[in-house]
């Protein structure tokens, strides 16, 4: 910022890599991203080391979520939903530990850059717009047509218009809440930088970061039941 | 002071600066009604049926993540604006 409290980029004082054709923010985003990837990598390779019959602290912590995330997809996709595990909770874990990451002084949110979201989206869209296809081959396009024959073209249209609203509502969600609580803070250091920015940061830790994880999954699995459901709503019908 | 003397990106970037607090000021009136409304009825769920919490937190967390993202499209919008 202007007034002196810019920011100590930890990542750019110890990797001070310019990536090619992208801009100082991006490439920082990129780094980060980096960090976030070899975090969970470490994570899963030392958690899965050392697992033991009666878990104890981190093992404990992360049964606890994959455990959470197992229940919540079998309830929500149906029986079909374990299957997609690894997506659901690669995004979850991956949204989270880049949302914690922020609250770090010294590092930025990769979740805080449009460029990180959207990837996460459209990774989520074109996942669930080809299960469909896969599930129903081309009577999953049956599903855009609405109840009423005559009316098709209409809802047609609508549908499309909403499908691709999905992915735009889902990376918006996530950066723009993530910018807000970065923006938030940056205000906060001008006013004060000792002790009112981190009032702040807790109040974001316990809301913000991990709802967003939460919910960017749970939509991805709501996207998914959608995607598996439409045919057999048919036939019932 | 002639008014024809001001710089028009003057005028373009005040108007902007407003129009980004009413962006965001006004889209904010709709999501948090539509939030307040939300919980209260959620509350009110299972206050009556405790036994459906469960079932009924996902459901009330999506609407409310349904409700806030117009006010975050707004948000979009105001920063659009903001930096322009």
């Amino acid at each position: 910022m202007e007034n002196g409290t810019e920011a100590i980029n930890l990542i750019q004082t110890f990797l001070p890599l310019q990536l090619p054709g992208l801009t100082p923010e991006q490439s920082l985003t990129v780094e980060t991203t980096w960090f976030v990837m070899a975090i969970i990598i470490a994570a899963a390779v030392f958690l899965s080391a050392t697992l033991r019959q009666v878990p104890r602290g981190l093992q404990n912590v992360v049964e606890m979520l994959v455990g959470f995330l197992e229940n919540f997809i079998s309830d929500i996709v149906g029986p079909r939903g374990p299957a997609y595990f690894p997506l659901v909770a690669t995004i979850f874990f991956f949204i989270l530990v880049a949302n914690y990451i922020g609250l770090i002084p010294g590092f930025v949110a990769p979740t805080s850059s449009i460029n990180t979201t959207a990837a996460c989206a459209v990774v989520v869209f074109v996942f669930y717009q080809y299960i469909g296809f896969k599930m129903h081959g081309i009577k999953y396009l049956k599903h855009f047509m609405g109840p009423i024959p005559v009316l098709a073209p209409i809802f047609f249209v609508m549908e499309i218009i909403s499908q691709l609203a999905r992915p735009l509502s889902l990376s918006l969600r996530l950066f723009a809440n993530l910018t807000a609580g970065e923006l938030i803070i940056k205000i906060l250091m001008t006013f004060c930088v000792v002790g009112l920015p981190v009032v702040w940061m807790c109040w974001e830790s316990l809301l913000t970061d991990w709802f967003q994880a939460f919910i960017f999954s749970l939509l991805t699995m709501i996207y998914l039941a959608g995607a598996i459901a439409s045919d057999h709503e048919e036939e019932h019908a | 002071m002639d008014a024809s003397m001001i710089d028009p990106k003057i005028i373009v970037k005040a108007a902007a600066a407003i129009g980004a607090g009413l962006a965001i000021g006004l889209g904010a009136i709709g999501s948090g009604i539509g939030i307040g409304n939300a919980t209260g009825k959620f509350l009110e769920g299972i206050s009556r049926q405790p036994e459906t919490e469960g079932k009924m937190r996902t459901w009330f967390m999506l609407g409310a993540v349904l409700c806030e993202t117009v006010t975050l499209y707004a948000f979009v919008i105001a920063i659009m604006l903001v930096l322009k």
